[in-house]
């Protein structure tokens, strides 16, 4: 293969690629606009958690429960004392929650009796189940606390009346759901592998059947294999393109996101966005040759793009099946689904395992090789350019 | 040159060629007559090495297609079956592309477009994209590629089908100005009056086999016919799929 026709073969496609100024911005605005989106749920996500904490508790009847409102201050609760009542204040603020004690607990709590507080909340409303549940939490908790003063003024030890006790122990943290979200960004820049080369390997292979231009470009003094390797590179650049502008551009969004607010830390380096990078680069080499040999086949655009959109949805996948970190080393073959785990690996801030790496990168060049001379064959057979 | 020298090519039960022979001489238009699915654009893309032949054997130029067709093609014109356009470029940069894979560059490769943009008349749309050219216009661009390496051998498949009769002419035109300038062009058709004006041997093809080859005087005098129309038709001995 002379390296001078590939060269040239790929500037008229980039060049033609370019032209197509429409279907180039659509399949860049496609993949560009996940993370758009995704900074923007997130962004809406940490200014609710952010505000889950600083919502204040209205409590009704303050007065007549001075040790709760001890203990509730204690455990960072912001009290907010109101003699209105609940139902007028929530009527007023929706998502409030509202803790009513009524004037007869102090006399029911010294005569031994077990005092019924009131908690006024919309449980339909998230961040309003989310403080009422802590809420119920601390008040029991007290309420346990007092139960062991009884037991301990009657000469018994506390835990008589609490045989068990649960404590839950949140691996979540305070952005647990925020978390859980940024997790879904590699999905995206995988969706953007798919969709930036899409219309450039429909074109330059699916396209010069149906512009009746094949028997001519394969009658000049180029082989086939030459052409196909021409055409898949300039999808795969297209296709990389968009998926690390995805990327560059969920990593400037996400810096101007306050994450630490909910305890998260991402703030990827130089390092490690080459390394993210260079994890995507075997990916894209086999989404081009895939979708190269896919629109080879087509006969229409039309027909090559049903195909096309059929492979975009390849990433979504990734949403029933994972590699995680019991899934055997042999596994990270699988291109995308090794992909999207190392690149979920550095978004957690892990690094992944160099021959977990190698594994992938395996699969991939293997992968795109198999389907390139699979390509350069048909290219080159007389029976597919002919359909005899 | 080109020496066809007894190529038989089969399609499952259909037997496309038949033992085809026949020689085009440089400085020399020769056309492959024949009606519709002689087998004339089979032999053509025998030719240009797209299909291979079951046996037989094509020189272009003294180089065997069939073992060396990417050499064999460097020294090919050629104007294919079909001859779509990229639609975003302009026919500038087709010829600077088809240049290119044929190995030329910079102000060499500038001064052959200007060349053979004059050449068939193309300088009013030579910067415009090729989105929405006429037929005339597609077929020039076809035509300015197909002589921009100066080519030893052209080979043009039926180059004037569906063209009014400026672009005909056009057509007729640049190979007979390729011919002057000593190139072998072979031209497939199925028009009398194209062959009868512009040709200097005619090799006529039915159900893949040679039925005549030599000049068109040769070809009157061997039938008797008072026209090149009349000799085809006793040649070929049907009248089917022959236009004047």
């Amino acid at each position: 293969m002379r390296y001078e026709n590939l060269w040239i073969v790929v500037s008229k496609e980039v060049m033609d690629a370019v032209r197509d100024r429409r279907s180039m911005m659509a399949g860049l605005l496609f993949a560009l606009l996940g993370p758009f989106v995704l900074a923007a749920v997130l962004k809406a996500m940490i200014a609710s958690e952010v505000d889950a904490g600083a919502r204040p508790l209205h409590l009704v009847g303050a007065a007549h429960a001075p040790g709760l409102v001890r203990h509730l201050e204690a455990a960072g609760v912001t009290l907010q004392a109101s003699e209105e009542s609940p139902d007028s204040l929530l009527a007023r603020s929706p998502g409030a929650v509202v803790l009513e004690v009524p004037a007869q607990a102090p006399r029911a709590l010294a005569q031994g009796r077990a005092a019924t507080l009131a908690l006024w909340a919309d449980m339909s409303i998230d961040d309003a189940r989310r403080q009422a549940q802590r809420v119920q939490t601390l008040v029991n908790a007290y309420g346990a606390q007092l139960s062991g003063q009884r037991l301990m003024g009657a000469g018994m030890a506390p835990d008589n009346a609490s045989a068990l006790r649960l404590e839950l122990r949140d691996l979540g943290g305070p952005g647990g759901r925020t978390a859980l979200v940024l997790g879904a960004l590699p999905l995206f820049w995988l969706l953007g592998l798919f969709v930036g080369g899409s219309h450039v390997a429909l074109d330059a292979t699916g396209g010069e059947r149906e512009r009746r231009s094949l028997e001519a470009l394969l009658a000049q003094p180029v082989g086939p294999g030459t052409l196909f390797i021409g055409k898949w590179l300039t999808a795969s650049l297209f296709g990389y393109v968009s998926s690390a502008a995805a990327l560059l551009l969920s990593v400037l969004a996400l810096e101007r996101l306050p994450l630490y607010e909910v305890g998260i830390a991402f703030a990827p380096d130089a390092a490690m966005l080459a390394q993210m990078l260079l994890i995507l680069l075997p990916l894209a080499l086999l989404v081009g040759a895939l979708q190269c040999v896919v629109a080879l086949h087509a006969r229409t655009h039309k027909e090559g793009q049903i195909y096309l959109n059929l492979l975009q949805l390849a990433p979504m996948l990734l949403m029933v099946e994972k590699l995680g970190a019991t899934s055997a080393p042999s596994a990270h073959l699988l291109p995308m689904l090794s992909q999207h785990a190392h690149l979920g690996t550095l978004v957690s801030g892990g690094t992944p395992a160099p021959q977990l790496l190698a594994l992938s990168v395996a699969g991939c060049i293997g992968g795109a090789a198999l389907l390139i001379a699979f390509g350069s064959r048909r290219l080159g057979s007389e029976r597919f350019v002919f359909g005899l | 040159m080109i020496v066809v020298n007894q190529i038989s090519k089969r399609f499952k039960t259909l037997q496309a060629l038949d033992q085809v022979s026949f020689t085009a001489r440089p400085g020399t238009i020769t056309a492959l007559l024949g009606p519709n699915g002689a087998g004339k654009s089979t032999c053509l893309r025998i030719l240009y090495g797209l299909l291979a032949p079951d046996s037989g054997r094509v020189a272009i130029d003294g180089i065997d297609v069939t073992r060396a067709p990417l050499s064999a093609r460097r020294r090919l014109g050629i104007v294919t079956d079909e001859f779509g356009l990229y639609e975003r470029l302009t026919p500038r940069d087709h010829l600077r592309y088809f240049g290119r894979l044929h190995g030329m560059r910079g102000a060499m490769l500038e001064r052959a477009i200007e060349r053979v943009v004059q050449e068939v008349g193309l300088e009013a749309e030579a910067g415009r994209p090729a989105k929405g050219f006429s037929a005339g216009q597609r077929i020039k661009v076809a035509l300015a590629r197909a002589l921009l390496h100066d080519p030893a051998v052209l080979v043009l498949d039926e180059p004037t089908r569906g063209l009014d009769v400026m672009s005909t002419r056009a057509v007729r035109e640049a190979l007979l100005r390729a011919r002057g300038r000593g190139a072998a062009v072979l031209l497939s058709t199925h028009v009398m009056q194209e062959a009868a004006q512009l040709c200097d041997q005619v090799v006529v093809l039915a159900a893949g086999r040679v039925r005549f080859a030599g000049t068109t005087p040769a070809l009157l005098a061997q039938t008797g016919g008072s026209s090149l129309e009349q000799a085809f038709v006793e040649v070929i001995g049907s009248d089917e799929g022959i236009a004047a």
